[in-house]
């Protein structure tokens, strides 16, 4: 929490400071905490000016304020298209601006694939950076030059939609937190981080609950602030836990989504907007179920397939 | 948390147009946005069905004052009663509560502060400070939100998830009074699983009432409602 220091207005001098200090009124909270009529008496302010003190510290520290029709506008451009039709179909446009997108499944159930098709169309289809935060070293160049050959691309597009797409491997949940906090987000268009269980392997659940819990909470609060302040669509990568009641995957979409669990625990159910299940089917394509989410129905579905120009 | 729920508590803005009664409450609405699930374009849908089902309009055979660009209009006059205060971390939410009262005094509009949701910092908070119980902590975050909101006639609402409960007895209580800490209804949301049904069981001091309902494009749709003691 930061401290009171003169900076913070005009008449507030060291002495002041020191006289607030004196009655443990130490940080902006304690400040925000007191009686107006209290800090006049302690720091020998008018109340105008402990008003305008408060003004401040309310500007400087607290949550950003944002009125409707702002937020409204901002909204207006905020749909980037996956470029996978029947997908964008199914996200009412693409993926919005500001939200975390998770895409759940079984192993080679086509999450990687699916990344690497969306960050070669966002790149492709945009002048901004695609970034791919690659957990299991799964990112591959070649696959994402196959996808750009395959859709026709010339040899200098292809070059140029993959200096859009930065890479970055990391092996833990700090190198994360610490790249979320240090990366330049302006003229970002997406964040795909692939994928999150390989960052909480080393925390054994039951040994580290609340550690576990914690490094979670801070790295969604982190993920919220990137997607929610710089107008940035996340898309994170998962896997999932079938029960005992297992549904096939061709019974009822609902019936089927209370089968099965997406992993990392109870805290991270919340966290996601949205969350997909990708699911292989009888035929060689994919399913992808809305599982959650606040704007989508759940249970509605569509149908991709993977091929050498990527996800269609 | 379903936003939808909440939604449908804070689409009806303004009052009048074109001498239509809209049966809008022109009251502003703070919500404390934590948890990020808030999706404006999911508002601006609720609110275009609103006034499209608005039955005065109906009675009246005049449904068609209701184009697009009328339907824009009221949404974009209505946002201006609506606010977010954006949270990434735990102490620009604890601010945020403190700064309620300098917001409430510059608009006498405001009838609703909404938190979404008042335990997204809980594990963070615990690390750093004291080994709260949840109960415990959400009754101290309802303290500072109620210290700094006294005086002024507004809901608080707050949502908190189900799945994370203190052992102990519950802490946060129901009053019929004005107290500090303790709250006035709890309203216990339940989804069940493999199908598009909910019910909610709204508690006071004095009642218990179960509520049916369904969550559609048009919003919450309630079914049946019954009381027991």
């Amino acid at each position: 929490m930061a401290r009171i220091t003169t900076d913070l207005h005009l008449k507030l001098s060291e002495s002041a400071v020191s006289n607030l200090q004196s009655k443990k009124i130490y940080t902006v909270f304690d400040l925000m905490s007191e009686d107006s009529e209290k800090l006049m008496q302690y720091s020998g302010l008018s109340y105008q000016d402990i008003l305008d003190l408060k003004n401040t510290v309310t500007k400087l520290y607290t949550g950003k304020i944002h009125k409707g029709p702002d937020l409204l506008k901002a909204s207006c451009n905020g749909v980037t298209k996956t470029g996978i039709q029947s997908l964008d179909y199914l996200l009412r446009g693409g993926l919005y601006a500001g939200q975390i997108h998770e895409v759940c499944g079984v192993s080679s159930s086509g999450k990687s694939q699916l990344c690497h098709t969306v960050a070669v169309n966002v790149a492709q289809n945009s002048d901004g950076i695609v970034h791919y935060i690659d957990t299991n070293a799964d990112f591959s160049a070649t696959r994402a030059q196959i996808i750009l050959e395959n859709k026709g691309c010339s040899e200098e597009m292809q070059v140029l939609v993959l200096e859009r797409i930065s890479v970055t491997r990391v092996k833990t949940i700090q190198e994360v937190l610490s790249l979320l906090h240090s990366f330049q987000w302006t003229n970002t268009k997406l964040v795909i981080i692939d994928s999150l269980p390989a960052l909480f392997f080393s925390f054994d659940p039951d040994l580290h609950r609340f550690t576990y819990t914690y490094s979670l909470n801070i790295f969604s609060n982190l993920i919220r602030w990137v997607a929610g302040e710089f107008n940035i669509p996340i898309i994170t990568t998962n896997s999932v836990t079938y029960w005992q009641n297992y549904a096939e995957p061709d019974s009822s979409p609902l019936k089927r989504l209370s089968s099965v669990k997406p992993t990392l625990g109870t805290y991270w159910h919340s966290v996601p907007n949205s969350r997909l299940l990708l699911e292989n089917t009888k035929s060689e394509g994919r399913k992808i179920t809305v599982w959650k989410s606040s704007h989508l129905p759940s249970g509605s579905t569509c149908y991709i397939r993977i091929t050498n120009a990527g996800v269609v | 948390m379903d936003w939808k729920k909440i939604y449908s508590l804070m689409v009806q803005g303004q009052t009048r147009y074109k001498g239509i009664e809209l049966n809008g409450r022109e009251a502003g609405v703070v919500l404390v946005n934590t948890d990020h699930h808030f999706h404006i374009p999911t508002l601006v849908d609720l609110m275009a069905c609103f006034i499209r089902n608005n039955n005065d309009a109906r009675k009246l055979g005049t449904t068609d004052v209701f184009d697009d660009k009328g339907i824009k209009s009221i949404i974009e006059d209505s946002l201006r009663y609506f606010t977010v205060i954006n949270c990434y971390e735990s102490s620009q939410f604890f601010l945020s509560l403190q700064s309620l009262q300098g917001i409430l005094s510059n608009d006498d509009k405001i009838a609703m502060i909404a938190i979404d949701s008042i335990s997204s910092y809980y594990w963070q908070d615990r690390k750093h400070g004291e080994c709260w119980s949840m109960d415990g902590y959400v009754k101290s975050c309802l303290n500072i939100m109620q210290k700094h909101t006294f005086g002024h006639k507004i809901i608080l609402l707050y949502t908190r998830p189900s799945d994370v409960k203190s052992k102990s007895k519950e802490a946060v209580v129901r009053t019929s009074l004005l107290n500090e800490e303790k709250i006035h209804y709890k309203i216990q949301l339940h989804k069940q699983h493999d199908v598009n049904q909910f019910s909610a069981v709204v508690e006071s001091v004095s009642d218990n009432k179960n509520l049916s309902y369904i969550v559609s494009n048009n919003g919450i749709e309630w079914r049946t409602c019954y009381s027991k003691r």
